[in-house]
């Protein structure tokens, strides 16, 4: 076949597309979407590591603080502190979390409805609360350390007292423990539900023992669940505060470090210094989980047929007990926190009042503070929803701007590694400032407004929680067809009617899980918004903090049962809400 | 249904952006507006204290960041170049003496200054700061704890140190509580330098937990966590009241004290309603409500010394050389944190 | 030019309308000149030309991995093209996104909207276009009538069969009546039965609307049948372009010949015992149809269709007899297939398989026995001779 030539007068048309106004709005769209997330994540960042190579009168330092830091062994020893908890922490609440999630979907064992719903309830449980519900547990005058306040040793004459110690590691590491452990188990349990029946059978006809059926085929196929749930485990371990706040005693950690930093000493250059060092060990698991993960695509097989667990009495018997243990521990603790607010004065006079309940003479900001956090969780929940579900949208589904897409993928996916604790002073170093001064150049701070109001502790709130949602928005949409987009193009209708027509309600029940995910972070969540929140806005967890601070532990107890009251009354309303939504725009999916 | 969510959305937009600003208003005849308020005052005695202002000035909104004393100091400090606070209400004069130091103060005499005490406000007129009342050292101590452990109620700084309170006592950290702080002070000078030190490592051994707050020790030894809380009179008093078993114990060496103080913030635009708040803040019914929780205020009332307190409180307090505490602050600080700072509670 | 000219050459510049109305007339409806894609270093789609014209048929056709569907998708603006023009109706549509372009698309996937019934699939292109609630439903009411699917309108894509949810995909790439239609394997997720029914179908439909056509497919057999003109793709360029019969035929390479229904080849020397004679080991064939010269010495590749070799008990009748054992015989209901094995001494005594296909009856009557050794016809103008010395993979 011979070449033709182009006809006289046309020329040759370059590599780009004509740009029409959809795809400037397209555009438009994925270039705001960016600024969101430099302004949101990565900016902040800058003031912050500038700040650590600073002294306090902002003269260029180089690496002393660091130096300062590390030559400091009070400082060091929190480094090391901090690791320790991490690792222990991650060893034993993965360790514990396997078995549970293995025993939910591999054994016949009854109520797993209920043991999974257990399983959960920390989530809806601020961290602190977690501390506070430990204090009376296994505080000095702990519900266990004094047996039952002497009930056993009253009526049937043995002490049955137990001091754990608490204060410090132990402590710590109970509670992190706890708050660990639903993250790892959420993992898991995903994990452990996508086994392949064919192996099992395989394994069987090959006359394998049980024992070498687990190492050979479940440790193997769930080993993507346990890196991650590794990696989440060590870095809320890593990072979190409200923790060994409150049982730390004399042990210290570099979360409290950067608070004591911060807030006690206002001592910002070595706050930021810590923070750089608490991001570093983050960064680098965070790095070393996406390694891991990139390899995951080849495990999961269309073609997997679902395991259906056989009733093994033995077994059986031994997951029920197992996860009842587990169960009546979070219950214990959690259901300690209530009993705690209603006490009138523990451990004395245990009648039960509501006068804890009544904030008027305690600091922290009492209701006010309640609903401020009731708002800023609903807008974190709103305009966070919408920000990640059509960022997700935009960097999933468009063609053009590869490299812009790609780099807005990796600022969603990177916010997952930064501590809640380096995000609020990171906000504070970025936006407090009316001017800033770039390479010696001095210019407005056009965020500066932002400083102080509501809108700084719901973007915190959104960036802090940003990766997890963004991720589910992503897997939510990768399970849409690519080409029913193009099929829309080919229709002539634009590229928003068909989100608003066709993915998003495709899309409404991940929508409202992310919804909802924002909603309780945003009202259990304490590190970003310490840092950030101002007299005119204060809020239940930071109360929590003060409550406890002060003194006031039961006053903390009933702000935390209120945190936990509005958080399961949002998973309900959203289960009544859900479910008619479901049967409404998920009717398609019925056969 | 569409409508109906694009407003929401829209809504939800609109509302994660605006924001809840401090507006200075300057008013004419009565100033009106918002002011933010840095105070160490007890968050019981806030709200009631509170309550009395908003009656009396509902005009002007109040916002209050309470903290414990070495807070409130850092973050005053920190935000020199601009600061937040527009007044500062119940804080230690040893803290307000340093921000003096540091020209932080606006210089301004409260309407009925001449009815208080002299050596109750800065000796500068008109006056960097003024005082409201005092605050001193006192230990509670769980009665319960201490009988069932068999112990022997302590009585003076000297006893605290015996070996049989190993473990059992809670004291706040003098670099973040000002209750820490005036105790630390009162014991260097009550013993001088040297002994003072001495006291305290060996004080040290004993104690369980430095805490963040003056009145957490107070809290601890009334739920049992420990069984001496080193806090202050208030506390001890006011948490006996509540029915907790603790018993004030003022030590016989004499306690150290401090004059909780207002001061005027210096900032480029003061807010008249500033100045209203602290004519107010000296005033007689205010100084009603502190007499009912201090049993020495810097302006004289009727009301009687409340019960629990000493019958003569001054004859409770060592002499204190307040501007050679403020002027050591921080050395002596930096001193305690090497030495102690291990056992201190996070923050 | 002066009015009352020839209406054909007077195309008034100011009426856009007419003028693509007679370059329509004058051109073919879509014309590919030079287009040319890579991702990154992969070429997908060498320098390409091709016209598809007015109402017509044509189909891309190659194994997976030679391009077509991404020529399709550059058709439809899918895929941004690296170089090259593409016009459609007259009009330079290169730069346009698919979404100002003129074509209905259906997928493989069928990719209609799960959360939409069949009626609102297919009325989801028609109400961007301003029109009444009555008129679309008119609309969908006629399309669901042209694709026999009256009844389901309420119905959820999960709820109806895959031939019906592809008729779907297809009436709602009809509903805003394109002037073209692009088709992207749109049978082969379909099983055996229903694909041949629809392929019939969908053939009569693009008669009766006239609609030009592109259709993607690696099924040889859906392209022999139902298309006007065949695109043989092959590694991002089209090697052949031209009718079912004439591809079948007269395949203008080995790959085409292998790619299209079934091909034997022969190893074989151009002999200098006359003007086209090959010589495959002992045997020398006479062929008739071959392009340039065939120099004596020359490798050459002969190829025959498994239908067009005969058995010929009496061998010494004709020329063009090649000998090989029959190694089995297998029955595929209509025909018999016959598999052999032909030894070239020249050629390393390399074995050669051969197919032939004999009608049922035929093969009855032939009392054919594993392991004798059979004399094959191969006609002179059955055999097609290319140049290569190899033979396609």
């Amino acid at each position: 076949m011979s070449q033709r030539t182009l006809p006289p007068g046309r020329a040759e048309p370059g590599r780009l597309a004509k740009i029409t106004s959809e795809e400037w709005l397209r555009r438009s769209l994925l270039l705001l979407l960016l600024g969101v997330l430099l302004v949101g994540i990565l900016l902040p960042l800058v003031p912050l590591g500038m700040r650590s190579l600073s002294d306090p009168q902002g003269n260029f330092v180089g690496l002393d603080n660091y130096v300062r830091y590390f030559s400091s062994p009070g400082l060091t020893s929190s480094l090391f502190n901090s690791l320790t908890i991490a690792g222990k922490t991650t060893l034993l609440a993965v360790g514990l979390a396997f078995v549970y999630a293995w025993a939910l979907a591999r054994t016949c064992m009854p109520g797993k409805h209920f043991f999974r719903a257990v399983a959960l309830l920390p989530l809806v449980v601020p961290p602190l609360a977690l501390a506070i519900g430990l204090v009376y547990l296994f505080g000095r005058k702990g519900l266990v350390t004094t047996g039952f306040f002497g009930f056993f040793e009253q009526n049937f004459g043995i002490a049955l007292g137990f001091d754990l110690n608490l204060y410090g590691q132990n402590g710590i590491l109970l509670g992190e423990l706890i708050y660990c452990f639903p993250q790892a188990f959420l993992i898991l349990a995903v994990a452990a539900s996508l086994a392949d029946a064919r192996l099992y059978e395989a394994s069987q006809v090959l006359n394998a023992s049980p024992l070498r059926t687990f190492w050979s085929v479940t440790l193997p196929e769930m080993r993507y669940g346990l890196i991650s749930a590794v990696f989440v485990c060590f870095t809320l371990a890593f990072t979190d505060f409200g923790i060994p706040k409150v049982v730390g005693g004399n042990y210290n950690v570099l979360a409290t470090d950067i608070y004591k930093q911060v807030i006690g000493q206002q001592n910002f250059v070595m706050g930021a210094t810590v923070s750089i060092v608490l991001l570093i060990p983050t960064v680098l698991a965070f790095v070393a989980d996406r390694i891991a993960q990139r390899h995951q695509n080849a495990v999961l097989t269309a073609r997997a047929t679902p395991l259906h667990p056989r009733p093994t009495p033995l077994l059986d018997r031994f997951a029920l007990v197992y996860c009842s243990l587990v169960a009546a521990a979070i219950l214990a603790v959690t259901g300690t926190v209530i009993y705690a607010s209603l006490v009138d004065v523990w451990p004395y006079r245990l009648e039960l009042t509501l006068r804890h309940y009544d904030f008027s003479k305690v600091g922290g900001g009492g209701w006010e503070a309640y609903t401020n956090s009731l708002w800023m969780a609903f807008y974190t929940a709103g305009v966070g929803t919408a920000i990640i579900f059509a960022g997700a949208y935009l960097i999933e589904k468009n063609r053009t701007w590869g490299p812009l897409r790609q780099t807005a993928y990796f600022l969603s996916m990177i916010s997952v590694a930064l501590p809640g604790l380096v995000i609020g002073l990171a906000y504070i170093f970025f936006f407090n400032p009316t001017h800033w001064t770039l390479l010696g150049v001095e210019m407005p701070n056009p965020f500066a407004g932002l400083y102080g109001t509501m809108a700084i502790l719901v973007l915190s709130n959104i960036v802090h929680f940003y990766t997890v949602s963004f991720m589910a928005a992503t897997t939510a949409l990768k399970q849409i067809d690519g080409e029913l987009e193009a099929v829309s193009a080919s229709l002539g209708v634009p590229f928003y009617r068909t989100f608003w027509r066709i993915t998003l309600p495709l899309s409404l029940p991940a929508v409202a899980e992310i919804a909802l995910y924002l909603f309780v972070n945003a009202m259990v969540t304490v590190s970003a918004v310490i840092l950030l929140y101002s007299p005119q806005i204060k809020l239940a967890s930071v109360a929590i903090v003060n409550l406890d601070d002060a003194g006031d532990t039961a006053a903390a107890a009933a702000m935390s049962v209120l945190v936990i009251a509005a958080c399961l009354t949002v998973r309900i309303l959203y289960f009544w809400i859900t479910r008619p939504l479901h049967r409404r725009t998920q009717a398609w999916r019925l056969p | 249904m569409k409508q109906w969510t694009t407003a929401i959305f829209a809504l939800l937009l609109l509302a994660g952006c605006s924001a809840v600003q401090p507006s200075g208003e300057t008013g004419t005849a009565a100033p009106s507006g918002e002011i933010t308020v840095y105070t160490a005052l007890e968050d019981d005695q806030i709200s009631s204290y509170l309550a009395l202002f908003n009656e009396q000035h509902p005009e002007i909104t109040v916002n209050i960041v309470r903290d414990s004393t070495g807070i409130i100091t850092a973050r005053l400090l920190a935000e020199k170049e601009n600061p937040q606070a527009d007044v500062v209400w119940g804080l230690a004069a040893t803290s307000l003496l340093v921000a003096e130091q540091q020209e932080m103060l606006e210089a301004y005499a409260p309407a009925g200054l001449e009815r208080v005490r002299a050596e109750f406000r800065d000796s500068d007129t008109p006056p960097h700061w003024v005082g409201i009342d005092t605050w001193f050292s006192a230990f509670c101590v769980n009665t319960v704890e201490v009988e069932k452990s068999g112990l022997t109620m302590p009585t003076s700084w000297a006893d605290l140190v015996k070996p049989e309170y190993k473990g059992l006592i809670a004291m706040p950290n003098p670099a973040s509580s000002g209750t820490g702080f005036l105790s630390v002070s009162a014991i260097l000078q009550m013993m001088g330098e040297e002994a003072g030190w001495a006291y305290l490592d060996q004080l040290h051994e004993n104690i369980a937990v430095y805490t963040h707050s003056g009145s957490k020790p107070c809290r601890m030894a009334g739920a049992g966590e420990v069984a001496i809380g080193i806090s202050f009179d208030y506390r001890a008093v006011k948490q006996k009241e509540a029915g907790e078993p603790i018993e004030p114990v003022f030590p016989a060496e004499g306690s150290g004290w401090e004059i909780e103080a207002n001061a005027l913030v210096r900032k480029s635009e003061i807010v008249p309603a500033a100045k209203v708040f602290l004519d107010w803040a000296i005033g007689d019914d205010i100084m009603q409500l502190y007499a009912g929780s201090y049993p020495i205020t810097s302006v004289a009332t009727e009301i009687p010394i409340p019960d629990g307190y000493p019958a003569d409180p001054l004859a409770q307090l060592v002499e204190n050389d307040f501007v050679r505490m403020a002027g050591e602050r921080e050395q002596i600080l930096a001193q305690w944190t090497e030495r102690y700072d291990g056992k201190s509670e996070p923050r | 030019m002066a009015p009352g000219g020839s209406f054909l050459l007077w195309a008034p510049q100011n009426d856009p309308h007419l003028a693509q109305k007679t370059m329509t007339v004058l051109d073919p409806f879509l014309q590919l000149y030079n287009v040319h894609k890579h991702f990154g270093r992969h070429v997908v789609l060498e320098t390409l030309v091709l016209d598809v014209d007015q109402g017509e048929f044509l189909f891309l056709l190659g194994p997976s991995g030679c391009g077509k569907t991404t020529l399709l998708r550059l058709i439809a603006g899918l895929e941004p093209l690296t170089a090259g023009q593409i016009l459609q109706a007259g009009r330079d549509v290169t730069r346009l996104p698919a979404a100002e372009r003129d074509f209905g698309i259906v997928f493989q996937s069928y990719a209609l909207f799960p959360n939409l019934t069949v009626a609102e699939n297919i009325a989801y292109g028609l109400q961007n276009r301003k029109q009444g609630r009555t008129q679309i439903a008119a609309r969908v009411q006629e399309l669901l009538q042209l694709v026999g699917l009256q009844g389901l309108a309420p119905r959820y894509p999960a709820q109806i069969s895959g031939g019906q949810q592809q008729r779907v995909a297809l009436a709602r790439a009809l509903a805003p009546a394109p002037s073209l239609l692009l088709l992207d394997e749109p049978l082969s997720a379909l099983d055996a039965r229903v694909r041949a029914g629809l392929r019939g179908e969908i053939k009569s439909l693009q008669r009766r609307l006239g609609i030009t056509t592109i259709m993607v497919t690696h099924d040889q057999e859906e392209a022999l049948s139902m298309a006007d003109r065949i695109a043989v793709m092959d590694q991002g360029r089209i090697v052949q372009l031209d009718t079912p019969l004439a591809i079948y035929q007269q395949p203008a390479t080995p790959f085409v010949a292998d790619f299209v229904g079934q091909m034997n080849f022969l190893p074989g020397v151009a002999s200098g015992e006359g003007v086209g004679v090959v010589r495959t080991g002992a045997f020398a064939l006479r062929v008739q149809n071959w392009e340039g010269d065939l120099v004596p010495g020359n490798s050459l590749m002969l190829a025959i269709r498994p239908e067009e070799i005969r058995i010929e008990r009496d061998a010494d009748a004709l020329s063009n007899i090649l000998v090989a054992e029959l190694q089995a015989v297998e029955f595929m209901g209509p025909v018999y297939r016959l598999l052999l094995r032909h030894t070239v001494p020249d050629f390393c005594n390399a074995a050669v398989s051969l197919t032939l296909t004999l009608p049922r009856h035929a093969a009855e009557h032939s009392e054919l026995h594993v392991g004798e050794a059979l004399p094959l016809h191969l006609p002179a103008d059955a055999l097609r001779v290319f140049r290569t010395g190899k033979k396609p993979a």
